[in-house]
């Protein structure tokens, strides 16, 4: 099985199918990922397109080590639009980041659950 | 799965140094890092400051950066890590940003990596291929820098141009033979600065691989200098090397060695010829002064004057072969030049006629100069004489004295105080080629010169222990200086100047006469009974030893040649001052006096006669010799 948004047999291939290195990546993200949501937040609340650049690039570069193309892609535009100096997009870009993270996380714990390691088509 | 890359270093330890503030992205690569093929040691540090306070005490084999930390941002923290460390860096950046990563590849980043695009082993493979071409770099670099040494201070001129002939690159040395700044030869034809119809053989050389030649470079001042160059073709593709050396001044050294070198064979020859000739004119004279003392008759009498009248003519050709040959007899005496220049003023001014203005600088008591007087005046008549000929029109003679410090830079005159005689015209001027024959015998511009003026100073000069010099160029007049060393301070007084006198001075002596020459001997014994002498006379050195031990009378004075036939001179001399060490001795050579030395004879000065003389000299001499001795 394969899900749209992420790209699981290529994260297996780069933990070299270490599940417990996963399990500890996910651990990390899990504990980073509210406080870089959060930043994202404040940046908007503060009005802040320079602010909102730095945070969703951050976010954008995690997201990718766990090939979450679609998390990324959203970080990116959000990025991006910070660097033109717009912010106005920027609640509707975090509300779905806010979702794709969320997936993110179960699919990830369910993946460190399984304990052959990986994960079948 | 092994890794095909660089399987020599795999065990080798590998410092990293990561800089990474996520927290899971740097867990992430420290996990990637892991791999039994290789012994890593990974620092990790979360902010610039960190990274940079770290590599004050540790440098790293790679650092790998992420270019957005709490405290830098961007291609700035790439630029401040790359000059705080000489370690690889690889950018690893969550932007897979084209434009970026050319900029900091281009910049000095081994590699541009996005995250999530890689696995373990890419990014290992990266760092060992970072390391490599680091290193690489850093061999290419230290070679560079010798090299960009060795180009920039290389005394030779260094040159690489284009296939069209622009010069690409220079060196200062290359710059300096040209004489213009480096810039402005950058972007030049080097042909622009060489001799016409050089640029075909410039054009030759790109052609084939390798070439060495001359040519001359015309310089922007109007000098030239002489190049020695040496090219390669095509060191990179369309691009040739042309290594430069000035070799003026060695050819310049080379032309005046054999210059000299040729004066020297010239004056030797000459000297040879005079001696031999100089016998021959002692016949001559010597029968032609004997005709005139027993002719009866006026027409006679008339034609043996004319004979010893071209004698002396001959005579004077052949002292000044011998001067240049530096062979003539020097009475050198102590001279203040300016002294001497003043007896001649009225000379000068009768030779330089109306038209010709005179001006002249004579300072006294600069020093005094040993030279012979006779000898110095015929310098500066010959110089005063060449000036006038150079001017047909009139102008300017400029004869000035003065003292004169030679520098040991000077490469015509060797350190010293000197006493310089500078004679200048405002005439003609001479070409190059004409200055430099000029001192040859026989050598002349003129219809009616003899070519020995120039050559004859010359030769006196150089045995006075002195230089000569010449400046001119054609229509701005010439400029011959004299340098003679000064012997002395001021304040010693020179010697008083000759003074000639004539008168028939007969003996009644007895004189051993040693020629082998035998009209010549003849001539002379029948000159000397006519003076009322007792003349012993032998062809042969032998032949004299023998009269020498038969004779019961005394004898007064022996008459030799310094070259005779069975027994050398010195011989004679020897066995006849052992034998009767009461006897004078006169040595007569074609030679200068100073041949008597080399000749192994200890003989004062007085006591020679230079050939041809004539007999009132050798009267003369014999006189001044028992004169003195009290009889």
């Amino acid at each position: 099985m394969k899900i749209e948004h992420f790209d699981q047999q290529s994260l297996w291939d780069r933990v070299a199918g270490d599940p417990e290195l996963l399990r500890e990546l996910v651990e990390l993200f899990t504990a980073e990922a509210p406080r870089m949501l959060a930043r994202i937040e404040q940046a908007i609340k503060d009005g802040s397109p320079s602010g909102l650049e730095k945070a969703s690039h951050k976010i954008k570069g995690s997201v990718l080590q766990f090939s979450a193309h679609t998390a990324a892609a959203i970080a990116l535009e959000m990025e991006e639009n910070g660097r033109r100096g717009s912010i106005t997009d920027a609640e509707a870009l975090l509300k779905k980041l806010k979702y794709e993270v969320d997936l993110l996380q179960k699919t990830l714990r369910a993946m460190v659950g399984n304990k052959t390691g990986r994960f079948q088509e | 799965m092994s890794t095909p890359v660089i399987d020599a270093r795999q065990t080798e330890l590998l410092r990293v140094l990561l800089v990474e503030d996520s927290a899971v992205d740097a867990r992430f690569i420290t996990a990637l890092l892991r791999s039994p093929a290789t012994t890593l040691e990974c620092k990790h540090v979360t902010r610039l400051g960190a990274a940079l306070e770290h590599l004050k005490t540790e440098e790293p084999d790679v650092v790998l950066l992420d270019l957005n930390l709490e405290d830098s941002a961007g291609y700035e923290t790439f630029y401040r890590m790359r000059r705080a460390s000489t370690a690889a860096i690889l950018v690893l950046s969550a932007s897979d940003d084209e434009e970026l990563a050319i900029k900091t590849v281009r910049e000095g980043a081994q590699d541009y990596l996005v995250k999530g695009t890689f696995d373990g082993r890419l990014l290992l493979r990266s760092i060992r291929y970072a390391i490599e071409r680091k290193r690489s770099e850093e061999a290419l670099r230290h070679s560079e820098a010798t090299l960009r040494a060795i180009f920039e201070n290389s005394l030779d001129g260094i040159v690489i141009f284009s296939g069209d002939g622009i010069c690409l690159e220079a060196n200062v040395a290359a710059a300096g033979l040209v004489n213009v700044p480096r810039k402005e030869l950058i972007g030049c034809r080097l042909c622009d600065f060489c001799e016409k119809g050089f640029e075909e053989v410039w054009a030759e050389l790109s052609l084939s691989e390798s070439g060495r030649g001359q040519f001359w470079a015309h310089l922007k001042n109007g000098s030239r200098r002489l190049v020695d160059y040496c090219f390669t073709a095509n060191i990179l593709p369309g691009q040739h090397l042309a290594m430069l050396r000035d070799i003026t001044e060695q050819q310049d050294m080379e032309q005046q060695l054999r210059d000299s070198q040729k004066m020297e064979a010239v004056g030797r020859l000459a000297g040879g010829v005079a001696h031999d000739f100089n016998n021959i004119l002692g016949i001559i004279s010597g029968h032609a002064e004997l005709l005139e003392s027993t002719a009866t008759g006026q027409v006679e009498r008339g034609r043996a004057e004319k004979i010893i009248s071209a004698s002396e003519k001959a005579a004077s050709l052949t002292r000044q072969l011998l001067a240049f040959g530096r062979k003539q007899v020097m009475s050198p005496k102590l001279l203040d030049l300016a002294t001497v220049l003043e007896g001649l003023s009225s000379m000068v001014d009768c030779l330089m006629g109306a038209e010709v203005q005179i001006s002249i600088q004579a300072n006294k008591h600069l020093g005094l100069v040993r030279a012979d007087q006779s000898q110095m005046e015929q310098v500066i008549m010959n110089l005063t004489a060449n000036a006038r000929e150079a001017m047909p029109e009139g102008g300017t003679l400029t004869i000035t004295i003065d003292g004169c410090q030679s520098s040991s830079d000077d490469p015509e005159l060797p350190p010293g105080e000197y006493t310089r005689l500078s004679i200048s015209d405002t005439g003609t001027g001479m070409s190059e080629e004409v200055q430099s024959r000029i001192f040859e015998p026989f050598f002349t511009t003129k219809m009616t010169g003899s070519g020995l003026g120039l050559s004859t100073v010359y030769g006196i000069v150089k045995q006075s222990g002195g230089y000569i010099t010449v400046r001119s160029a054609p229509q701005h007049g010439s400029t011959f200086s004299v340098y003679l060393p000064v012997v002395c301070g001021s304040d010693l007084t020179p010697a008083p100047a000759e003074s000639r006198k004539q008168s028939h001075m007969p003996g009644h002596e007895t004189i051993l006469l040693v020629d082998n020459e035998e009209d010549l001997r003849n001539a002379s014994c029948e000159y000397l009974e006519s003076c009322g002498y007792q003349v012993l006379s032998a062809g042969d050195g032998k032949e004299a030893m023998e009269i020498c031990n038969r004779h019961t009378g005394s004898i007064s004075l022996l008459i030799s040649d310094l070259v005779v036939p069975k027994l050398s001179g010195r011989g004679l001399v020897e066995h006849v001052r052992k034998t009767r060490p009461a006897t004078n001795v006169l040595m007569i050579s074609g030679y200068a006096n100073d041949a008597v030395r080399k000749h192994g004879i200890s003989l004062d000065p007085s006591c020679f006669l230079q050939k041809p003389f004539t007999f009132q000299a050798l009267s003369e001499k014999i006189r001044g010799i028992l004169d003195k001795d009290g009889n």
